[in-house]
């Protein structure tokens, strides 16, 4: 039985975690664009996953307008490998 | 958007974030400035480092300041800055290339060879530029730097035919790539409104 991590599973986050895993940091307006999921979506998500864990939020001013910026930790770089490693097997099984 | 893998994934979003025109703006001004000097003021062939210098600041600075509002911040990881590192090398490598082969054309018309104005020679340094555009196109696979070769090349051809001073070339060819990249910025600022950094 291959344990999928339900965390990483959900479609929305998967997004967003592929898209922070091939970046070393990227901010909201980032995500936003790459994505195009809405703000709310977007920080629910991100909020599940620095629960998890898995990505590091930090909050800064540019100037004076505040920015976030999202960066995935090894936690969540090791998960997310897993989760492919996982997939990868369930779709070589399935041949 | 379909993305085969996550290499095609990084590798499409660093495309995309080299699409608001900036960095051809920026090189086509260096390469037109490089020509200007060649062209009526090559008494002073130091000037030519003077605008490349304070282009790459601006460069920083209105990406910081400009874009990273309309398009997002972005820290790429260690193998793309490597990556990115080389590319920058090699392209002054190719910029200084070109700019000795020039003083040593010019060397020559002053010392009274006729080697410069007869043969390929003057036509060097824009053609030296083309093919590097070529490599760049190839591994970044950014198709804009094949239509540059394209130029780069051309202006070389049309340097040997017409028997012209190899200022000319960078000249013409730095004036197209500048037109090119103004023309994306300025579509880039109108279809990239500020947005909320969240």
């Amino acid at each position: 039985m291959i344990d999928l991590n339900p965390v990483i599973h959900e479609s929305a986050r998967l997004v967003l975690v592929s898209n922070l895993y091939v970046v070393e940091k990227a901010d909201f307006v980032y995500l936003t664009n790459r994505t195009e999921f809405t703000s709310g979506k977007i920080s629910s998500h991100m909020a599940k996953l620095e629960a998890a864990g898995y990505v590091d939020i930090t909050k800064e001013f540019v100037g004076k307008r505040p920015r976030t910026t999202y960066k995935l930790t090894d936690t969540g770089r090791h998960a997310f490998e897993q989760y492919r490693a996982g997939i990868e097997g369930l779709l070589n099984a399935a041949e | 958007m379909t993305h085969t893998s996550l290499e095609d994934l990084e590798s499409q979003a660093y495309q995309d974030s080299l699409s608001d025109g900036l960095t051809d703006l920026a090189i086509g001004l260096s390469l037109a400035w490089i020509g200007i000097i060649w062209l009526w003021i090559e008494s002073l062939p130091g000037l030519a480092g003077i605008l490349p210098a304070v282009l790459t600041w601006a460069v920083a600075y209105i990406r910081g300041h400009i874009l990273d509002a309309r398009v997002g911040y972005v820290r790429w990881r260690a193998p793309r800055l490597s990556w990115q590192g080389r590319r920058l090398v090699l392209l002054a490598g190719l910029v200084m290339a070109a700019f000795l082969l020039g003083n040593g054309v010019m060397y020559a018309l002053r010392q009274g060879e006729t080697l410069g104005t007869q043969g390929i020679v003057p036509a060097l340094p824009a053609f030296v530029l083309g093919v590097g555009a070529f490599v760049g196109a190839a591994k970044a696979r950014l198709r804009r730097l094949w239509g540059y070769g394209v130029v780069l090349v051309a202006a070389a051809v049309v340097t040997i035919v017409a028997e012209a001073n190899p200022g000319a070339s960078l000249l013409v060819s730095g004036a197209i790539m500048a037109s090119i990249g103004a023309g994306l910025l300025t579509r880039f600022l109108r279809t990239h409104p500020v947005r909320d950094l969240g």
